[in-house]
């Protein structure tokens, strides 16, 4: 399998007016494309801080991060909206999805942003996508008509819709019940596999966690080990 | 288009809000395209009136030239009074193409509109017809002599007295009864509402024997008009009236007018640019995790732009359209109050609302939503995504 994130001595630091914080202390790892990767951790140990880094939402502080082919510590920031748009896929704990819109049009919203006429029949594509998450009897219903599971499905539905690399899943469960969080992670593990999606995924759930390929454990900014999961 | 829609679901959010909005943006545009349509009617309505007098110079005893064109084109008392001899020595003059004398005498009638008002009596000859070529008879026909103790009535005089060809027709405080020789058709001019007599007639029963209050005079050549000003400067007691100036000046004295209705639409829309600025960048800080969540799914600097442009521009091109809507439907009584408030209002529609005015309302409207959507639309642009999704944390 080929590599599509590298990350050498990779640094994040934030500067305030009373502090410097060091997010990510030059760490290393690569993932491979099709590899479900969980990064876990107490809270502020960098999970998220690394997620952003990787899907082009913050910019590096030193070192070298390569994701889908872009050098981003290269890439102006004018840049990054295209790269977020074409190669990467964003789930958030909030679910994050418009509540004026229905679930078939907060799917189809990335195809929105999409440059050279977008993607042909986006409207099909995007009720495609939420019968491939279950959700074909929630098409035409606004958020507020759908559970928190059902919701959290939409936001995986729209992560895949302009049909990125790589799906950035920054704590998915975390406002889910037990059972929902299992069917959202399963859901994360059987689109990867189905459509050789690289997905990184950041919780605290060590039970989900170990059902991932790998587990890189993050603590203070530091890649503490990287575990082989069993299960994979 | 399917950022559009979107725009136009998030308006329907906080429905409340939006639709205050479109309410203050619609109130500027209704005033503003009252006003043009004012301006516009009201010159029309100005030049139809002047037009129908039939003359292009009107001859005065000396006085406010201005006062005294206003009172002969909306009647009404007050008018000096001029010697006959001068129309006797002005009609030989070979530079004009008709003429005609006129002598306009108010009465008070107590009865008239049930608290009392002034009836307005205009002595005329036959040259009348020809200065006023357009003029028919509803009904009866010319006076059967110069010296007859008849009227004709105008069409909404007859109307007012009921009377008929035939009838009798009483004048207060002279006692005195002529009968009705005919009545005019509609004019749409003042000349509806004046009992007119034969000018003979006029003066013999107002006791103003060989008085005119004015000349009309119709020029062969409209450019001979200042010689023929300059050669009757001489006369001591008359002075010539252009009626172009006298177009150009009331125009002049309803602009001031205009000036501060304009301010007031100015402020409507200066307040109107405000609150839709505020309606749109308080949207924008509710939706800061939202915008945030946007710009991470691909979404550029230029579609949040976008975006939130076209939230503006919905609403004020919506204002725009119930504007123009209130515009046509209030333009009546826009009417009704600028009669009321000024002191010479012209027959005819005041305010001419066309479809031309009404898209250029339009997009005036959606050039107001252009500019005030630029602030909120940059703020939202400019949100880096992170910081955004992060607001809400």
């Amino acid at each position: 399998m080929s590599t599509i994130i590298t990350a050498e001595k990779l640094k994040k630091v934030y500067t305030t007016e009373a502090e410097t914080i060091v997010a990510l202390k030059e760490i290393d790892f690569t993932v491979a494309e099709g590899e479900f990767v969980c990064i876990m951790g107490p809270s502020g140990a960098g999970k998220t801080t690394l997620l952003n880094l990787i899907g082009c939402l913050d910019s590096i502080s030193g070192g070298a991060l390569d994701v889908s082919g872009y050098k981003l510590a290269e890439i102006k920031e004018r840049r990054m909206p295209q790269i977020r748009r074409t190669h990467v896929g964003f789930v958030f704990q909030e679910f994050f999805i418009i509540p004026t819109l229905t679930a078939t049009e907060n799917v189809e919203l990335p195809s929105f942003f999409l440059k050279d006429g977008g993607i042909k029949n986006s409207r099909e594509k995007a009720i495609s996508i939420l019968k491939q998450v279950g959700l074909e009897h929630r098409l035409n219903h606004l958020p507020g008509e759908l559970s928190g599971g059902e919701m959290q499905r939409v936001a995986v539905a729209r992560s895949l819709m302009n049909s990125p690399r790589i799906i950035l899943a920054d704590e998915p469960t975390g406002n889910l019940d037990t059972k929902n969080a299992q069917n959202i992670f399963s859901l994360l593990r059987e689109v990867s596999k189905d459509n050789n999606m690289t997905v990184l995924v950041a919780t605290h759930n060590v039970r989900l966690g170990h059902q991932a390929d790998r587990i890189i454990h993050l603590h203070d900014g530091i890649i503490d080990k990287i575990e082989q999961c069993e299960a994979a | 288009m399917k950022l559009f829609i979107i725009a136009f679901k998030n308006l329907k959010r906080k429905k409340t809000r939006s639709v205050l909005t479109i309410g203050g943006v619609a109130i500027a545009v209704a005033v503003l395209v009252s006003l043009l349509g004012f301006n516009a009617g009201y010159q029309i309505a100005l030049n139809n009136d002047v037009d129908k007098m039939g003359y292009q110079v009107l001859v005065t005893a000396k006085g406010c030239p201005y006062e005294a064109a206003t009172l002969m084109l909306k009647g009404g008392g007050g008018l000096r009074f001029m010697e006959e001899e001068v129309f006797d020595r002005i009609v030989q003059d070979e530079r004009i193409d008709k003429i005609t004398p006129q002598l306009i005498n108010t009465v008070f009638d107590a009865d008239k509109d049930g608290g009392g008002g002034f009836t307005m009596f205009m002595g005329i000859e036959k040259s009348y017809l020809t200065l006023k070529p357009w003029t028919e008879f509803k009904e009866g026909e010319w006076f059967s002599d110069e010296n007859a103790d008849e009227v004709i009535i105008g069409y909404e005089a007859a109307e007012l007295e009921q009377r008929r060809a035939g009838d009798k027709i009483f004048i207060p405080g002279i006692d005195k009864v002529l009968t009705v020789s005919g009545i005019f058709e509609r004019t749409g001019t003042q000349d509806d509402g004046v009992i007119m007599l034969p000018l003979k007639t006029a003066q013999r029963i107002f006791d103003l024997e060989k008085k005119l209050t004015g000349i009309g005079i119709k020029l062969k050549d409209m450019t001979e008009l200042p010689a023929f000003e300059e050669d009757l400067y001489d006369e001591a007691s008359i002075q010539v009236i252009s009626m172009a100036q006298v177009k150009g000046t009331i125009m002049n004295l309803i602009s001031t007018a205009q000036i501060l209705v304009t301010s007031v639409a100015f402020i409507a829309i200066i307040v109107a640019i405000f609150g839709v600025v505020n309606t749109i960048l308080m949207s924008v800080f509710e939706r800061t995790q939202e915008i945030g969540v946007m710009k991470a799914i691909g979404a550029s600097k230029l579609d949040v732009f976008s975006l939130i442009w076209y939230e503006t521009i919905l609403i004020c091109g919506l204002g725009g359209i119930v504007g123009s809507i209130i515009a046509i439907l209030a333009g009546n009584s826009v009417e009704f109050f600028v009669k009321k408030l000024l002191p010479y209002a012209p027959e005819g529609n005041l305010v001419h609302i066309t479809s031309g005015l009404l898209l250029l309302s339009l997009v005036g409207a959606i050039v107001l939503g252009l500019v005030s959507g630029i602030y909120p639309a940059y703020r939202a642009s400019s949100m880096r995504p992170i910081e955004a999704i992060r607001s809400g944390e």
